[in-house]
């Protein structure tokens, strides 16, 4: 899990002290990854999530600025889109917000939004909430399909939606022919792992 | 049951949660004359129609989005599916 990162300076009381110390980030699910024949169960732990909020009535502000600092439209509903220079994958996750992803380039990664984005709109990082897991393979629609109630045959890459899978809420971004990227909230990572990986055993031969 | 996402297409009825009915939107304006009578009115009294009726649906396990929904309360067929964020609107709210 992603731990709390501020560094914790020295504390004085009286005459004792604590040592200082920093907590370093660690990601959920660290060392799950596992192939089912030829697909892989990615475990996705340097990629930052950034939740980018529209206020209401700076719709148009905030399309126009979005495109000025990313060169490219924000995403359709239902729909994931890249920024120009491919750094930034947006999915759109309802009217009014737009999830940002991107690799972790330090502590605060809302701030690297908030510097290309400026004050538009309302930036949080949500990075903690989310374990973030990634299949590829020849198979990976097979094994979704039982869980998923999406019609996956119909989810062309580049769409994304907001859905649920054995219960557990989910995001799920389609990136290529043979690729999902998966999120779901950290509170239960371990139990949608388990749901993804018994989905695979129940429908193929692993 | 499928539900006729205006944004998002087809998506099924169990990604939503139904609240009630659509006049819920009509919320009265506490400060009126009769407000108490209107609250009171707002709070308890519901048709019960058989037959076309207008629903608040909510889209918990989507995009977060409140919708409202029109359906034949004796079929279940959904006539109409509107974002409750614009009928809102329309209305004035």
């Amino acid at each position: 899990m992603w731990k709390s990162v501020h560094p914790i300076f020295m504390i004085l009381t009286g005459v004792d002290s604590v040592a200082d110390y920093k907590l370093e980030p660690f990601p959920f699910l660290w060392g799950r990854e596992r192939y089912f024949g030829g697909n892989y169960l990615d475990i996705v732990s340097t990629q930052a999530i950034v939740s980018i909020a529209i206020p209401r009535g700076s719709e148009d502000v905030f399309s126009s600025e979005f495109t000025i600092a990313f060169g490219t439209y924000p995403p359709e509903p239902g729909h994931s889109v890249f920024s120009t220079s491919r750094d930034f994958l947006f999915l759109w996750m309802s009217p009014d917000q737009v999830f940002a992803l991107f690799e972790r380039d330090g502590l605060y990664p809302e701030l690297t939004v908030r510097e290309k984005l400026g004050d538009t709109g309302y930036i949080t990082d949500q990075t903690d909430n989310w374990c973030q897991i990634r299949l590829s393979g020849p198979d990976i629609l097979q094994a979704m399909e039982r869980i998923c109630p999406l019609d996956l045959n119909n989810f062309p890459v580049g769409k994304c939606a907001r859905t649920v899978m054995e219960h557990l809420s989910t995001v799920l971004a389609r990136e290529s022919e043979d690729g999902f990227l998966l999120l779901s909230p950290s509170s239960s990572a371990q139990s949608f792992l388990e749901a993804i990986e018994q989905s695979f055993l129940n429908t193929g031969d692993y | 049951m499928i539900i006729e996402h205006p944004l998002l297409g087809p998506r099924d009825a169990a990604e939503f949660v139904y609240l009630g009915d659509a006049s819920l939107i009509d919320r009265p304006d506490w400060d009126n004359p009769d407000g108490d009578k209107e609250f009171f009115e707002y709070l308890y009294l519901r048709d019960n129609p058989e037959g076309i009726h207008r629903e608040l649906w909510y889209h918990e396990q989507g995009d977060r989005s409140w919708l409202v929904v029109t359906r034949n309360t004796l079929t279940h067929e959904i006539l109409n599916v509107e974002l409750a964020r614009q009928v809102a609107l329309a209305m004035g709210r």
